[in-house]
Parts: C-alpha cells; sequence; structure tokens
C-alpha cells in the first residue's frame, strides 16, 4: 500500500511537472510551523474509577503510572504552488510525535497531509490523509487464546476525507466533509476492526466580533470483522454516532494579557447496533458489553493565546468526560471515566527560502 | 487529470488488517444427544458416542463431516434400570466393534455387522470397571485393557482392599465346533496391576500403557505381549496441586492432563522410561480429554472449551488458540479427525471445521 502510495504521488508530481509554464507557479516560499506542546494527562488510559482502584491496573496497562505528563513536537510544512491555471493549491504535511513520560507504550505517531484547492475566498476543496500506525489502547484479554492472559492491544488509525467550503453571506461559511477512518486492531483483537464513515456539516461565523463555529455530524461505525469465524467476532460492534459541536474564538483588540482566548465544547452520543434480547443473561459478558450500549460523551476545552517575540504562547485545559449506559450494571463501572489535560504551546513559524 | 489522481491518491491506505489470533471455525455441525455425551471415539468413517442415560449412538461420519445415524442403542442393560454409557472404544482388529463402559453395568461390545452384542466378564472379580483402552496393534487379536475399582470382598490373590486393578484380555476368533460360527473369544481377564483407588483412566499406545492416580500424577508401564507380568512399571511424573484427569502417548511421550487450573504435563520418556525432558503447557486450565492427529492435539478444557494446538510431536508447540463450544457447556471428550474438531460435551456431539 506505501508503495502504491508512493508510486501515485510521484505520478501526481511529474504530471505536475510536465505541465507548461509550471515551473514559475512552483516558485513560491516553503512555510514551516513548528510547536512544542507540554502537558499533562491526568487519565491517560481513560480508565474508570473501578479499573483506577483495581489491584489488576498493573495488568491492565503497561505504564508505571495511569497518569502522564507529554511532550508533543510537531513539524508543519504548507507549500502553495500554482498547478491548476487560476487556483490556488495548497499542500500541507505535518508529523507530530506524542511522547508520554510514563509510558512508552502509548506514545506515538501522527502523518497528517492536505491537497487543497482553492476556488475563491472560503470555497476550496480539500482532500486529507490522516495516518496513526500504532496507538496503543491498554491491555486486554484475547478470548480467542486465553481467559486470563492479558495482551497489548493496539490499533492503527487511517483517514481519508474530501471537504467542500462554501461561502455564506456576511464572511461565514459552511464546510461539508465526507470522511472514512479505519481502525485495524492488532492480531490479537481484530474483532474490533471497525470502518468508520462520517458526514459532517459545519458552520462557520462571526457574532460579537468573534470567529464561532458549530457542527454536527454523523458516523457509521461498521464492525467489518464482525461473524468472520473468530468466535470472538460473534458480537457485533458496529455503532451509530451522533457528534454536536460548537467553538467560540475572540481576539482581543487592545493590549491585553492574552491576545485571544477561545472555548469549544463537543457532545457526542453513541450508540452500539446489538440489540439482542436473548443476550441480555450474564452468561456471555463480551456479548452484554455491547449489548444495547449507549454512551454519552463531554468534550470541554478552554485556551488563550498570547505571541511575544514572534513565538505563540498557548495554555489550554480540555476536561473530557464519558457517561455510559447498559442494561447490565456492571458495564458502567467499566467504561465510565473522567480526565483532564493541561497543555502549554509555543509555536513558531517562518518559511523556508529555497525556492525563490 | 491532477484532480483524478489527487482523488485516487487520497483512495490508497498506509493501514492493512492483521490476520487474526486464534481459531476460525469454518462449518459446524451439532447433534443433541439427549444425556450428556461422556465420550467419544473415531475410526475411518464412525463416530460412537456414549451418552450417560440415553446410552451408545454409533454414526457414519463419510460425508463430509456430518453425522448420519447408524445406531443408537438407549438401554444397554435392560436388565437393570439405572444403566449410562461414560466411555467407548473402537476395536477393528478381528471385526469392527465398539466397547461401551457403563460404570456400574459393566462394559458391552456390540459388532457394526449386527452380530449379537457380548458383555465382558468381570476382572478381578469386579464389573466396575472405570476405564478401558483397546490394543490393536497384533494381528487378529484384540487386547483390552481395563479399570476396575475393587472393594472389600473377592480381591484377587494379594491385592488391597479398596483399590483398584487393571486388568488384561485377549480377544480373539475361533470357530464354533458345534455350529460353525465365529466366536469372539478372551482367554480370560488377567488382573495385572493393583494401583491405589485414586487411578480413574488408562490410555494405550505404542507399548506404553498410562494410568491416572489422582494426586500422584501418571503412571506409566510398559506392555510386554505374552509376558506372565505383562505390565511392567516403567515412568511417573506429577504436577504439585494437580490431580492427573486425562492421558495420552504418542510414541515415548506421555502427556498428563491435570485439574485443578495445573493444565499438562509432557514427559519424553527414553529407552528405559526415564524423562529426559519436559514440558509444561495450558496452565491455568482444567483438562479432561486430550487427543492427537496430524500435527493439531486437542486439549478438552471442561467449560473453557477446547485448547487448539500445533504440535510437531517433539518438546515445543504453539498455542493456535481456543475452540469456545458456547456458553454454559462443559466438553468431556474431543477428538481430532482430519480438519475437523469432535467435542463431547454437556450439549451433545459438536463438529467444528477449523482452518
Amino acid at each position: 500500500m506505501i508503495k502504491t502510495r508512493q508510486f501515485l504521488l510521484s505520478l501526481l508530481f511529474f504530471s505536475v511537472l510536465c505541465s507548461n509554464s509550471i515551473f514559475s507557479g512552483f516558485k513560491v516560499p516553503i512555510y514551516y510551523t513548528s510547536s512544542v506542546s507540554m502537558g499533562y494527562d491526568n487519565n491517560l488510559f481513560r480508565l474508570s474509577d473501578l479499573n483506577l482502584d483495581s489491584t489488576l491496573l498493573p495488568s491492565i496497562v503497561d505504564a508505571s503510572a495511569f497518569d502522564s505528563g507529554y511532550i508533543t513536537p510537531k513539524l508543519k510544512i504548507d507549500y502553495q504552488p500554482y498547478i491548476i491555471k487560476d487556483l490556488k493549491t495548497d499542500f500541507n504535511f505535518a508529523y507530530t510525535r506524542n511522547h508520554y513520560f510514563s509510558s512508552s507504550e502509548k506514545s506515538f505517531n501522527i502523518f497528517q497531509s492536505q491537497i487543497g484547492i482553492k476556488f475563491a475566498p472560503y470555497q476550496s476543496i480539500k482532500f486529507s490523509h490522516r495516518y496513526i500506525p500504532k496507538y496503543y489502547l491498554r491491555n486486554y484479554i484475547d478470548h480467542d487464546m486465553s481467559k486470563e492472559q492479558y495482551e497489548v492491544c493496539t490499533f492503527s488509525i487511517e483517514s481519508f476525507s474530501i471537504s467542500y467550503s462554501h461561502p455564506l453571506m456576511n464572511r461565514n461559511w459552511i464546510k461539508l466533509k465526507l470522511n472514512n477512518t479505519n481502525y485495524f486492531y492488532n492480531k490479537s483483537f481484530t474483532e474490533f476492526d471497525t470502518r468508520i464513515i462520517q458526514f459532517e456539516i459545519k458552520y462557520y461565523f462571526r457574532f460579537l466580533k468573534s470567529s464561532n463555529s458549530i457542527w454536527y455530524s454523523y458516523s457509521d461505525g461498521d464492525n467489518i470483522s464482525n461473524n468472520n469465524g473468530y468466535h470472538s467476532t460473534n458480537v457485533n460492534r458496529s455503532y451509530g454516532e451522533h457528534n454536536l459541536g460548537v467553538s467560540f474564538k475572540k481576539k482581543l483588540r487592545k493590549k491585553k494579557t492574552f491576545d485571544s482566548f477561545g472555548t469549544s465544547f463537543m457532545f457526542e452520543n453513541r450508540f452500539y447496533e446489538a440489540e439482542n434480547d436473548d443476550d441480555l443473561s450474564f452468561s456471555s459478558r463480551e456479548s452484554a458489553l455491547h449489548n444495547g450500549r449507549t454512551h454519552n460523551e463531554f468534550n470541554f476545552s478552554f485556551w488563550v493565546d498570547k505571541k511575544i517575540n514572534q513565538i505563540n504562547n498557548q495554555f489550554k485545559f480540555k476536561y473530557r468526560h464519558r457517561n455510559v449506559k447498559s442494561d447490565y450494571y456492571w458495564v458502567s463501572d467499566f467504561k465510565d471515566f473522567n480526565k483532564f489535560e493541561i497543555i502549554y504551546k509555543v509555536s513558531f513559524s517562518s518559511n523556508l527560502n529555497i525556492l525563490y | 487529470m491532477k484532480l483524478i489522481l489527487l482523488s485516487i491518491l487520497f483512495l490508497v491506505g498506509c493501514g492493512t488488517e492483521s490476520d487474526p489470533l486464534g481459531i476460525k471455525v469454518l462449518d459446524e455441525w451439532h447433534y443433541e444427544t439427549i444425556d450428556a455425551c461422556r465420550g467419544i471415539d473415531i475410526s475411518d468413517n464412525i463416530l460412537v458416542a456414549a451418552a450417560s442415560s440415553n446410552g451408545y449412538f454409533r454414526f457414519d461420519i463419510t460425508d463430509s463431516d456430518t453425522l448420519q445415524l447408524v445406531n443408537h442403542i438407549a438401554d444397554l442393560n435392560p436388565s437393570t434400570g439405572d444403566d449410562a454409557a461414560y466411555d467407548v472404544a473402537i476395536s477393528g482388529s478381528i471385526k469392527d466393534k465398539v466397547f461401551v463402559l457403563d460404570d456400574v453395568d459393566g462394559i458391552v461390545v456390540y459388532f457394526f455387522d449386527g452380530s449379537p452384542s457380548i458383555t465382558l466378564d468381570a476382572c478381578g472379580n469386579s464389573l466396575t470397571y472405570r476405564s478401558l483402552a483397546i490394543n490393536d496393534a497384533i494381528q487378529d487379536t484384540t487386547i483390552v485393557f481395563t479399570l476396575q475399582k475393587h472393594q472389600v470382598d473377592g480381591l484377587p490373590n494379594g491385592f488391597d482392599q479398596y483399590s483398584t486393578s487393571v486388568g488384561v484380555r485377549k480377544y480373539f476368533e475361533t470357530l464354533d465346533p458345534f455350529g460353525g460360527e465365529a466366536l469372539f473369544e478372551n482367554d480370560g481377564c488377567n488382573a495385572a496391576i493393583n494401583p491405589s483407588i485414586d487411578a480413574m483412566k488408562i490410555f494405550y499406545a505404542d507399548n506404553l500403557l498410562s494410568l491416572t492416580l489422582g494426586g500422584l500424577g501418571v503412571q506409566v508401564y510398559k506392555y510386554e505381549h505374552n509376558s506372565d507380568d505383562p505390565l511392567v512399571p516403567w515412568s511417573s511424573f506429577y504436577v504439585q496441586g494437580g490431580e492427573a484427569e486425562s492421558i495420552f502417548s504418542l510414541g515415548q511421550t506421555v502427556i498428563g492432563g491435570f485439574d485443578n487450573d495445573r493444565g499438562c504435563y509432557m514427559a519424553l520418556l527414553d529407552s528405559d522410561g526415564e524423562i529426559v525432558g519436559n514440558l509444561t503447557f495450558a496452565d491455568g486450565y482444567s483438562i479432561n480429554a486430550i487427543d492427537y492427529k496430524s500435527g493439531v492435539l486437542a486439549l478438552a478444557a471442561g467449560n473453557d472449551g477446547v485448547l487448539i494446538y500445533d504440535w510437531d510431536e517433539s518438546l515445543g508447540l504453539d498455542l493456535k488458540g481456543i475452540l469456545n463450544v458456547g456458553d454454559d457447556n462443559y466438553v468431556y471428550d474431543v477428538k481430532v479427525h482430519n480438519d475437523d474438531i469432535y467435542v463431547a460435551s454437556e450439549n451433545g456431539i459438536s463438529i467444528y471445521n477449523i482452518k
């Protein structure tokens, strides 16, 4: 797959080079933004209170602690050559590394790329790709192989999206986005493999001299490994999910302690599709875990920004709460969680003087 | 063109699905035996089953993995009311037949050609059988090993009270001098050894007879055909904290299955019966039965289903996975046959065609 991708990239690059009068269009600055975030996460593995108090905690996480400080360096390259006549193209590449001090297993990399074509102000089409090769969730029992031995549970996340933005009156605009995300688990937990199709509509608007947005999305998570012959796949883990969010960002015009501040709030409602009355017994723990389960999740964040000597500084606070409902009283004991993060981020932007 | 290329580019991913671990069941069949199926045996295209108080079943399994009922005898011993089949063993020597063990009412032999069944006589004055094993390796002879329990009276000379014995019988075919019919005769049962009351199961293969002896583990005897003392003490092993529950042997390798979640102990014996290598595995499981064929080792683990290993007949094996046989089900016996796993359980007989 990676070779195919490289081939297509080469083909695209070659076709661009062969175009007439193209070289002048390439002579534009390459912008980069580098940033480093330092933060603290009080519940790294999203554990419930019951899990946090459990004597099994050393078995279910590969970490010296369930909370952790972390550091997140990020490099983003932005290149906007004129490839297609009268259209502005925008290539973005970003690499992010999340490194947790109490768990190297939990640390992960993110590769992002995006190609955007701008037709007019607030009107563009974007193709995006995001890839996390390995994300450690925690340890679980692989019921295909053991009844009590915990195994590392990891997965890769890869998403492709296409979005279209369209201007509305008064510098407001709307974005429609179609997203396809694959969650592919390691060989011990392929029963959780899921393909998610998400549709999102997001409205950006100005109100009280602030930049705001409100969005709604619906996701259809298809448990693609369901019933493939392995016992653990007998449970259908497919789900639907509603997301509703709102964000607010205000720039402070006069000289203040901060340049801007913002906040966002997101509500998520997920409902698992398995609704089998026959499974309403305690005979199968795995069946019970997903049967008729729903959860509501609340995400809240607040941040302030301040630019000092060309360096952007940001303080951010994030809070997340998940409330699980199930016909089985014990499911919420294992799946509810709360967590918060405190983050300080510094970022610097400039350009590379190599193409012009 | 460029837009199309862009679109294709973003549809080509980096991530791929992993090959899952575990047992992939391609197909499965179930047969309800009404009462719990305590034991099964397979030979060529025949499967026989001991279905507790529902007696004995014989199936034809020629037709790709399904069970075609050939014979069902619900009442093994019409003269008694509490008969129950607990174990079965097929013998192909002389003529095809099955030995059906009822732990109270003796052992009945059913011939596949429809000949009248026979009931085995007492061995060491006991009809209370616990286990049986067959040696078909000697031409025109069926050697039957039986494990029976003794009480106080009628013991063979020198045997302990409240003990067990392993008897050896040689069956052969003779012509009835009066009627000219072929008779299935034996030369009487020789109660050869006198283990303690803890002995519960016996297994025979490749000149080794093994028996489970509770907390004392597994005792192995070498079988010497036509000797006055045909069972020679050969080797033994045990696992701390577990009682031997099942046994299997292949060549000079003996595997004991233990209860109390102690798993299995594999012992490799040399030509003098000394253990020259060993391996413990399946820790965390209680093992009721063991079977092996063509690289697949299957362990019946009661409520935990069936554990499947890849085994190259050496002191090393790889866990392939757990074959789940359903919640609230208890596995008593297991057999490997071709690509199928045959399971005898509380719910009856199940066949799993595995990858």
